[in-house]
């Protein structure tokens, strides 16, 4: 265990008799170990650190304007065939595409992360109302997932775009609606299990307002698995926001997300394949990467699997 | 002015359609794979039952596949497919339905006698009067036109005589036509004058008609048995204009005794092929006409297969199964080029690309100042976006409103340079030497790289300054935007616009009043159109029309861009398809044999 050097903490006395070289930890810090201890999950980490970090790149630093065209450098191949100039070819209208595809993160990950946050908030709060209260609110919203996570998502999402227009405020709003209801049933789940503990029957037989049991007592049992699909969520988000940028659904241009470089580059994939692989690319690492993490939070905050591993 | 956008609509519907029995097969797989995967120990007989449960899902899925697939084309129901049969072949077409040869199954050796042409839209029916051009290269080979329009060795529009052997002006508003002898209908009835005069009453009545000739018909005179008189009531030189895009000969009896709907969905002509079928979105065949006044036709049949799907069209074409496809996506150009078997064919289409401006726009302002306009024109590089986006299958606006294609085009004019040097100083002299802000649309999936045209307009708009707010919207709505009452297109949009052949035509849709005069038009122009609509001696009215030209050079009433070139594949075996700017196929005018 990475972990396992620094001796920092009191031993835990009801478990020495494993082993003496076993230190306390408090809980947060035995699932991070318990993630850090995997390779691929350290890959995974510090690749989804990276595509952050291009994100936050400074757009005046880039080599070009990303949007900028010059049509007489036009499908220019990258440095396979040497062009140090443009490291990453060039697109169909000469746009460079290093400066390009650094530029699209930014609003790649801006819509992805804002559509997860609010579907995680609403997610979490019909989940954990439908858990907690039971009845007959447990029904209807579990039935709202149901219908939501029986429903295509593509077929919903050109519904939502008809309605409210394909910019970025109608692409989160899609990307929101399609993964809340996950999120819900993770918080529902986990406000079933947790609501009939002894420590919640305790707080409100000392008269603890609901608000307070909900969030002081339910809440963090809630919380650690919603972390790992929100992991999942984000990039199954790039994944759908690609999609439908592809089907010419995404934001309009100039603003670009990968998704949408791909679909401009599919005319090209027999004389310029890299105007879509290089987003493509792009896509498959962070798609990865943020698989690996989400697997890796999830391993180590599953109890069972982590008493297994120690 | 644009039929073809309800055609995307229909491709976009169908599309949706096709991946039927890929789903099936999908969902089907899905079943088995669930049961093996659920558990991991069971017994052999329950092996035995997964395995047998696959099997027999497989082959379900099998059928199902054939069943969805070959459906349409195979086994038509016959409630379903709603044959329609021409009157001389009602009682053997319903039996050859079936058995017509399969032209991808003759050997190639053998002398052809059958072709296939794709075509992108099914046409609802057969009226001779209808202009939609996708429509037109279906009856155009059943019914012909007394003359029609074609262009000379140097690719100059003209009109050549067909069922009319000649015609000329008898006064200002008299056109007299001598008519072709020993011409008859497919149902054998002889075409003579006064089968021309129905016709002609037709055309001038007809609804896609009624913008040129509404209200212009006096009478129609019968001279002789060869001779009609068009009486007007007011001086049209361009008559000959609109009738060279489609005065159809009709057979009048026949269509008394129908009536107009059943007429159109089967009309008897003189063309050298009739209809023997039409199965609704899946083909079209026509049958050789005996009676054919110029000879037998060298094809016995000519099928219509009815292919929407850009990507399904160049497949069956490389696959051997269509001898003509229209509408070749540029994307697939080269791979068509470089095929052996195949040969690409193109042609500068008629098909204007212009920025057009809205003027009434409050947020259109700046743009009602020919100097900002004509900024707007120089900051445009054409001939690189023709060169690079296009790989050169493309031809710049030379200067003017009108194409090389048009008649009246002015070849005085020179394209537009690309100076945004001149463009920025001309911005500043109206007052503008910071740019202004400008909302700008484009559409997405209706022309060739209408998209990427696009971007690469705002980003040439912005390096002189402006601020371009784009947007990208699909056809359909950028039709209603220009439909809608008020009008709401942006300031600033991107569109072809297929006009008629006719330079004045082609003009007359911006002469006060028109739908589409939402510019500033240049002064001279209207004066020039004006006295144009009144000669009838064509050199002096083509004179006007190129004087209108020189005056949207000067003061340019929207950005000019390019024609992208309509591209065409054909099997090799094909020969004298030559390709018509008007974007219909009319196998007789060019002359496609058999090689």
């Amino acid at each position: 265990m990475a972990f396992s050097t620094r001796v920092s903490q009191p031993v835990d006395m009801t478990q020495a008799s494993r082993g003496s070289t076993f230190q306390y930890k408090s809980l947060w810090r035995r699932r991070l170990g318990a993630f850090w201890s995997s390779w691929a999950n350290r890959l995974g980490f510090v690749v989804a650190l990276l595509v952050v970090a291009l994100a936050l790149f400074p757009q005046e630093l880039l080599p070009f304007d990303p949007t900028g065209i010059n049509l007489a450098a036009a499908k220019q191949p990258g440095f396979w065939a040497g062009n140090t100039e443009h490291v990453l070819g060039t697109d169909f209208l000469g746009r460079d595409l290093l400066s390009r595809t650094i530029h699209a993160t930014r609003l790649t990950l801006i819509i992805s992360i804002t559509a997860v946050t609010i579907a995680a908030f609403l997610g979490l709060a019909l989940g954990m109302a439908a858990g907690f209260f039971g009845g007959f609110a447990d029904e209807v919203i579990s039935w709202m997932v149901d219908v939501q996570l029986a429903f295509p998502v593509i077929a919903l999402a050109l519904a939502i775009i008809a309605m409210v227009g394909g910019n970025i405020y109608g692409l989160i709003l899609v990307l929101a609606v399609t993964s809340w209801a996950s999120m819900a049933r993770v918080a529902r789940a986990q406000t079933l299990g947790a609501k009939n503990e002894l420590y919640v029957d305790a707080a409100e037989s000392i008269g603890v307002p609901t608000r307070r049991i909900l969030i002081r007592h339910l809440l963090p049992n809630v919380l650690s698995p919603l972390l790992a699909v929100i992991t999942y969520q984000i990039s199954l988000l790039v994944l759908t926001e690609s999609a439908l940028s592809f089907l010419g659904l995404g934001v309009a241009p100039p603003q670009v997300t990968w998704g949408g470089m791909i679909g401009d580059g599919r005319n090209y994939i027999y004389d310029a394949w890299w105007t879509a692989a290089v987003p493509g690319i792009m896509i498959a690492i962070l798609v990865f990467a943020f698989n690996f993490v989400g697997d890796g939070l999830r391993d180590a905050f599953d109890p069972t699997a982590w008493t297994k591993k120690a | 002015m644009d039929q073809k956008g309800v055609a995307a609509l229909h491709r976009r519907g169908k599309s949706f359609r096709k991946t039927k029995p890929l789903s099936c097969l999908c969902l089907l797989s899905f079943v088995p794979t669930r049961v093996l995967w659920t558990r991991t120990t069971r017994s052999d007989t329950e092996k035995e039952e997964i395995v047998k449960k696959t099997l027999f899902l497989l082959a379900l899925t099998a059928i199902m596949i054939l069943a969805l697939g070959c459906a349409p084309v195979a086994a038509p129901p016959p409630s379903a497919a709603q044959p329609t049969a021409a009157p001389a072949q009602a009682t053997q077409a319903p039996a050859q339905a079936t058995e017509a040869p399969q032209p991808t199954t003759a050997p190639p050796a053998a002398a052809k006698d059958a072709l296939v042409i794709a075509q992108t839209v099914d046409p609802p029916n057969l009226d001779p009067f209808n202009t939609t051009a996708p429509y037109m290269s279906v009856f155009a080979q059943i019914c012909e036109p007394l003359m029609y329009w074609d262009s000379d060795a140097d690719g100059n529009a003209v009109i050549k005589p067909r069922l009319a052997t000649e015609w000329n002006w008898v006064d200002d508003t008299t056109l007299e036509f001598k008519l072709r002898e020993g011409v008859q209908f497919s149902n054998g009835e002889p075409f003579n004058a006064e089968s021309a005069k129905f016709s002609l009453e037709q055309l001038f009545a007809a609804f896609n008609y009624s913008q040129w000739l509404a209200d212009l018909l006096k009478e129609v005179q019968v001279v002789d048995d060869n001779t009609v008189r068009v009486v007007l009531n007011k001086p049209a030189g361009y008559l000959t204009s609109v009738m060279a895009m489609g005065s159809f000969q009709v057979e009048p009896k026949d269509f008394a005794a129908r009536g107009v709907d059943a007429f159109n969905q089967s009309p008897v002509c003189t063309g050298p092929w009739t209809l023997q079928e039409h199965v609704k979105d899946s083909h079209i065949t026509l049958a050789a006409n005996p009676n054919y006044w110029g000879g037998t036709p060298k094809f016995k049949t000519i099928t219509y297969r009815i292919i929407p799907d850009d990507a399904a069209r160049v497949a069956a074409l490389e696959a051997g199964e269509i001898d003509i496809a229209p509408n070749i996506p540029h994307s697939a150009a080269d791979r068509i080029a470089s095929n052996s078997a195949l040969e690409l064919v193109s042609i500068p289409s008629l098909r204007q690309f212009g920025t057009h401006f809205d003027v009434d726009n409050p947020k259109a302002e700046p743009l009602k100042d020919a100097r900002v306009r004509l900024a707007l024109n120089l900051a445009i590089d054409r001939e690189t976006m023709c060169k690079q986006l296009f790989s050169g299958r493309c031809t710049p606006m030379q200067g003017q409103f009108l194409s090389k294609f048009h008649s009246g085009f002015n070849p005085d004019l020179e394209i537009y340079p690309y100076d945004p040097e001149r463009a920025k100083e001309l911005l500043a002299e109206a007052g503008y030497p910071d740019g202004f802000e400008v909302d700008y649309t484009y559409t997405v999936g209706r022309y060739p790289l209408d998209k990427q045209a696009g971007e690469a307009m705002a980003a040439y708009l912005r390096a002189i300054g402006l601020t371009v707010n784009e947007s990208a919207v699909d056809f359909p709505e950028w039709a209603r935007q220009f439909d809608a009452k008020p009008r709401q297109t942006t300031a600033l949009y991107t569109v072809g616009f297929l006009f008629a052949q006719d330079g004045y035509l082609a003009n007359l849709s911006y002469v006060p009043g028109k739908r589409f005069r939402t510019s500033v038009m240049p002064a001279g122009f209207d004066e020039a159109m004006e006295k144009a609509g009144q000669v009838a001696n064509e050199a002096e009215r083509i004179k006007l029309i190129q004087e209108a030209e020189a005056a949207t050079n000067a003061e340019p009433f929207a950005v000019y861009l390019y024609s992208i070139d309509d591209l065409y594949g054909v099997q090799d075996w094909v020969e004298g398809f030559a390709p018509r700017p008007d974007q219909t196929i009319r196998l007789t005018d060019m002359g496609v044999t058999p090689k």
